[in-house]
C-alpha cells in the first residue's frame, strides 16, 4: 500500500490540515492511522465526555494545540445546571502528566478552577495560547498564575466568560521580559485594573496585534495606549465617556489617525454617543464592528458611523438600530458577510426592534450575506421567500422572533413556507435556528431539502413525532439537534436509535419523552451516554416510574461509556 | 398525527392568551382577546402560554414616522399601562452577559423646544449638573451652547440668543427646574428632560417661588 516512506506522507499530510479531513486520512488503512496520529498536531474534541483524556494524549502524542467544548449549548440560556459538568482539570492532568507539548489551549462551555490555570501554567514551558469562551469557575488569581508563569505567552483571549474579580493585580503579574504578547481581551472582566500595569505591558509588546479592553478602562488610558500600539489590528474600547471638547478627546482624535491597521473594532461598553467622530477614520478601514454590548449608540449617531463602514464584512449590532437603519447597512455594507442583531430589550415589548422589513432590506443590499443570527419582532412568510431568493449562499440562519410562537403577523399563518424555502435554496445550509407559529410542515421541508444541514436548534415548535422523525430521516448530515417545548415524544425518540451514533448530541427538554423511552435508548445503544436531568422535585422524580415525563434529556455518542464526574441530579441511565 | 396522545391541549381562551398577531387595543393587560384561532394549531402543542406566568402582549406595532434626517420619534408614550415581562426560562436565548447590558441603563428622552426630534441620555453616565448641562449641548449642538452668565452657565441659542432652561418630570408627574435637588436624588427621580424656552418657563418660576414661601 505504501510506495514512499514516512516521511514522504508525513510530509503531504502537513498540507492537510482541517480535523474532518485528517480524521478521513487516519480511517485510510493502519499505516495512515499510525503517521496520521503521530504528526497530528491540533486536535478538537467537539465534546469532552466523547472520549477520556487519557486516550487523548496516547493517540496524538505530538499534539500542540487541543479543543474542547464541554456543556451543550443550551447551557448559554440558563438550561443546564451549573454544576452539570465540563470540568478541564482531568485535561490539563492528563497533558501533564504525559509531557505532551502543549501550546494552545482553546475551551468552549468549561469548567475551569485557578487550580487548573495554576496547573497548565507550571506544566508547559512552551504554552503560548490561552483561549476561553463562555467558561467559569476560576477568579483573576487564575489569570494571575497564566500572567506569571507562561513566558512564552502570545494570547489570552476571554471571550464572555464569568470570571471573578479578587482585584488581585493580574496585570501586574506579567514579567518584565514578557514581550511575547500579540493578542489580549479582558473584555469580560467586571473589576479594576492597574492602568499602569496595562500600559507597561503594551509598551513592551511590539507585536501585540489585539487589544479588548474592559470598563475599567477609561478614555485617557485607551488613548496613552494607542499612541503606544498604533500597529493595532483589532480594538475593543472600554469606557468610552468624555465629553467633545474636552483635551483627551482631542488627543484620541489625532492618535486614531495613526491608527491605520485597526480592522476590527468592538466595546463601547460605556458611551457617549457624540463622541464617536474621533472614530469615523477608523470606520473607514473596518472589516469587523461589534457594537452588541453598546446600547448607548442608537439612532442617529449609529447611522452616521455605520455610513463611514464602507468595508464592513461582519456586523454584530443591537436591534435598536430598527429596519431604517438597517436600511443604511445594506445601503453602505456591500460587503457584509455575517450580520447579528440582538435584541436590546429582552424582555420588555420593544419600541426598539427589527422587523421583517429590515432582513429583506439587508438581503437585498448584502448579496454576500452567509451567515445570519436576527432576533425581531415579527416575521412573514413572504419575507422569508424573498431572503431566500436574494442570498442563496447562507451557511448558517438563526432567526428568534421574540414571541417564539408568532404567526405570519400578515396572514396569520404559520411560517413553514418561508423556512421551507429557504432550506430549498439554500443549498450549503449548515446551521438553523427556527422561531414563529411552525408545524410539522417545516419539518418536512428540512427533511427533503436541508441536505448540508449540520445543527438544528428548535423551540415552540411542531404538533407530533412525524415533525422530529422528519428531520431525523431525513437530514444524512445532522450532528447537533437541540430542542425545547415541543410536542416530540418516544415514538419519534426511538424510532431510530441508531441515528444517534452518528451525531454528537441530542438535546430534548420539556418535550414529551418519557423516562421509560430514555432507558429504552440507553439500553439498545452503549455507545451512547443518555443523561436525565432532574434539578427540580428531587423528591418526586423516582427513577422507576417509567411513564413520568423527563424534564431535559442529554444524549451523547462517547466511546467511554458513563462519566464519573456526574452531580447527583444528573442520571446516566 | 392524533391530537390526543397526552398532549397538553391549549383551551383556546384560557385565560385569554392566544398567539394570533396583537392588535392594538386600549384594553389592559390580561383582558381577553377574542376567540379568533389560528387554524388547527392551538389545541394540540404545548403552548408557549403554558410555560409563562404572565401575560405578553407583544406590540408588533412598528417604530412611528421619522423626521428628515432619518431620526426616529418616539410615540408619546400613550396612557396604556405598561406590559407585563415574559418569564420563561432561557428566553429569549441571549446569554446573561447581553441581558445584564440593558439592566444597566437608564435611559430618559430629552426634548429641546422647537427641534423636531427626541434623544435619550443615560443619566447614570454622569456625576454632576455640570456633566449634563455640557452633554445636553452636545446632543443639540446645532442649536445649543453653553454661555456664562454671573457664574451660573446657562444653555443658549448663539443665533438668537433665547435661553432655554432645563426642566424635568419627576416621578410624581410634576415639572420642576432641573438643579434643585442633590444629583442622586435627580437622577432617581426624573422621567424625562425638557429644554424649555424661558419665556414659557416663566409659569414655572413663579410657581417655585410660591411654594417657597
Amino acid at each position: 500500500m505504501n510506495y514512499f516512506p514516512d516521511e514522504v506522507i508525513e510530509h503531504v499530510f502537513d498540507y492537510v490540515t482541517t480535523h474532518k479531513d485528517r480524521n478521513a486520512l487516519s480511517l485510510v488503512c493502519k499505516s495512515w492511522y499510525r503517521i496520521e496520529r503521530l504528526s497530528r498536531l491540533r486536535v478538537f474534541i467537539g465534546n469532552c465526555y466523547a472520549i477520556s483524556p487519557e486516550r487523548t494524549v496516547e493517540r496524538f502524542p505530538g499534539l500542540r494545540s487541543l479543543t474542547l467544548k464541554g456543556k451543550p449549548h443550551f447551557a448559554d440560556f440558563n438550561l443546564v445546571p451549573h454544576e452539570w459538568g465540563g470540568f478541564v482539570f482531568p485535561w490539563i492532568e492528563a497533558l501533564a502528566r504525559s509531557r505532551v507539548a502543549l501550546e494552545e489551549l482553546r475551551l468552549k462551555r468549561m469548567v475551569v478552577s485557578d487550580e487548573s490555570l495554576e496547573l497548565l501554567s507550571r506544566s508547559f514551558a512552551n504554552f503560548k495560547s490561552l483561549v476561553l469562551v463562555s467558561c467559569e469557575g476560576f477568579t483573576t488569581d487564575g489569570l494571575a498564575a497564566i500572567a506569571a508563569n507562561c513566558r512564552h505567552l502570545r494570547e489570552l483571549d476571554l471571550q464572555e466568560n464569568e470570571i471573578e474579580d479578587n482585584r488581585g493585580q493580574w496585570l501586574s503579574c506579567f514579567a518584565d521580559n514578557c514581550t511575547s504578547l500579540v493578542s489580549l481581551n479582558f473584555a469580560c472582566l467586571k473589576g479594576e485594573i492597574n492602568l499602569a500595569a496595562l500600559e507597561r505591558l503594551v509598551a513592551r509588546s511590539p507585536d501585540l496585534r489585539v487589544l479588548r479592553v474592559n470598563r475599567a478602562v477609561p478614555l485617557d488610558a485607551l488613548q496613552k495606549i494607542l499612541m503606544k500600539a498604533p500597529q493595532l489590528v483589532d480594538l475593543g474600547t472600554g469606557s468610552y465617556v468624555t465629553d467633545s471638547r474636552s483635551d483627551a478627546y482631542n488627543k484620541l482624535k489625532s492618535t486614531l489617525l495613526k491608527c491605520q491597521s485597526i480592522r476590527s473594532l468592538s466595546g463601547f461598553l460605556e458611551v457617549v454617543p457624540w463622541c464617536l467622530p474621533a472614530f469615523y477614520p477608523v470606520c473607514s478601514n473596518l472589516t469587523s464592528l461589534n457594537l452588541s454590548y453598546a446600547p448607548g449608540i442608537y439612532g442617529f449617531e449609529l447611522i452616521k458611523l455605520i455610513r463611514h463602514c464602507v468595508k464592513l464584512q461582519r456586523l454584530w449590532i443591537l436591534d435598536c438600530i430598527g429596519d431604517k437603519g438597517l436600511s443604511v447597512v445594506a445601503s453602505t455594507c456591500k460587503e457584509l458577510q455575517e450580520l447579528r442583531v440582538f435584541p436590546s430589550d429582552p424582555y420588555g415589548l420593544g419600541h426598539a426592534a427589527v422587523t421583517e422589513e429590515g432582513l429583506v432590506a439587508i438581503s437585498v443590499g448584502c448579496p454576500k450575506l452567509h451567515s445570519l443570527l436576527y432576533f425581531c419582532q415579527q416575521m412573514t412568510n413572504a419575507a422569508l421567500i424573498t431572503v431566500a431568493k436574494n442570498c442563496p449562499n447562507f451557511i448558517r440562519f438563526r432567526l428568534c422572533i421574540l414571541d417564539p410562537t408568532k404567526p405570519d403577523p400578515v396572514t396569520s399563518q404559520p411560517l413553514d413556507e418561508g423556512f421551507g424555502a429557504i432550506v430549498q435554496a439554500c443549498k450549503s445550509l449548515r446551521r438553523l435556528s427556527l422561531t414563529g407559529l411552525l408545524t410539522d410542515q417545516v419539518f418536512l421541508y428540512i427533511g427533503m431539502y436541508a441536505e448540508q444541514l449540520e445543527m438544528l436548534s428548535v423551540a415552540f415548535a411542531g404538533d407530533s413525532d412525524k415533525g422530529m422523525l422528519y428531520v431525523l430521516r431525513g437530514c444524512k448530515k445532522l450532528r447537533k439537534l437541540e430542542i425545547r417545548d415541543c410536542p416530540f415524544g418516544d415514538v419519534a425518540l426511538l424510532t431510530d436509535v441508531g441515528k444517534y451514533e452518528t451525531m454528537r448530541s441530542l438535546w430534548m427538554s420539556s418535550c414529551e419523552v418519557t423516562l421509560g423511552a430514555c432507558k429504552t435508548v440507553a439500553r439498545k445503544m452503549p455507545s451512547l451516554n443518555v443523561e436525565i436531568i432532574n434539578e427540580h422535585d428531587q423528591t418526586e422524580f423516582c427513577l422507576d416510574d417509567d411513564e413520568q415525563k423527563v424534564e431535559k434529556m442529554y444524549l451523547y455518542r462517547t466511546t467511554v461509556g458513563p462519566r464519573t464526574d456526574a452531580p447527583e441530579f444528573v442520571w446516566t441511565l | 398525527m392524533s391530537k390526543e396522545n397526552g398532549k397538553h391541549s391549549l383551551e383556546s381562551n384560557a385565560a385569554g392568551l392566544n398567539f394570533e398577531e396583537t392588535k392594538l387595543t386600549l384594553g389592559l393587560p390580561g383582558k381577553t382577546r377574542g376567540p379568533t384561532e389560528i387554524g388547527a394549531k392551538s389545541g394540540t402543542k404545548r403552548g408557549y402560554s403554558d410555560t409563562i406566568d404572565l401575560n405578553v402582549e407583544s406590540s408588533s406595532q412598528k417604530q412611528s414616522e421619522s423626521d428628515d434626517n432619518g431620526v426616529v420619534i418616539d410615540e408619546a408614550s400613550a396612557s396604556k399601562p405598561p406590559p407585563a415581562k415574559a418569564q420563561v426560562v432561557g428566553w429569549p436565548p441571549v446569554r446573561a452577559s447581553r441581558k445584564n447590558v440593558m439592566k444597566s441603563c437608564k435611559f430618559i428622552k430629552v426634548g429641546l423646544d422647537g427641534a423636531p426630534y427626541l434623544r435619550k441620555v443615560d443619566l447614570e453616565m454622569y456625576n454632576s449638573y455640570n456633566q449634563l448641562l455640557t452633554a445636553l449641548q452636545d446632543m443639540f449642538s446645532s442649536c445649543l451652547t453653553i454661555r456664562n452668565y454671573l457664574n451660573e452657565r446657562k444653555l443658549m441659542d448663539p443665533v438668537n440668543g433665547m435661553e432655554y432652561l432645563p426642566t424635568y418630570e419627576d416621578k410624581d408627574g410634576d415639572w420642576m427646574l432641573v438643579g434643585d435637588v442633590p444629583w442622586t436624588m435627580f437622577v432617581e427621580s426624573c422621567k424625562r428632560l425638557r429644554l424649555m424656552k424661558r419665556s414659557e418657563a416663566i409659569g414655572l418660576s413663579i410657581s417655585k417661588e410660591i411654594s417657597k414661601m
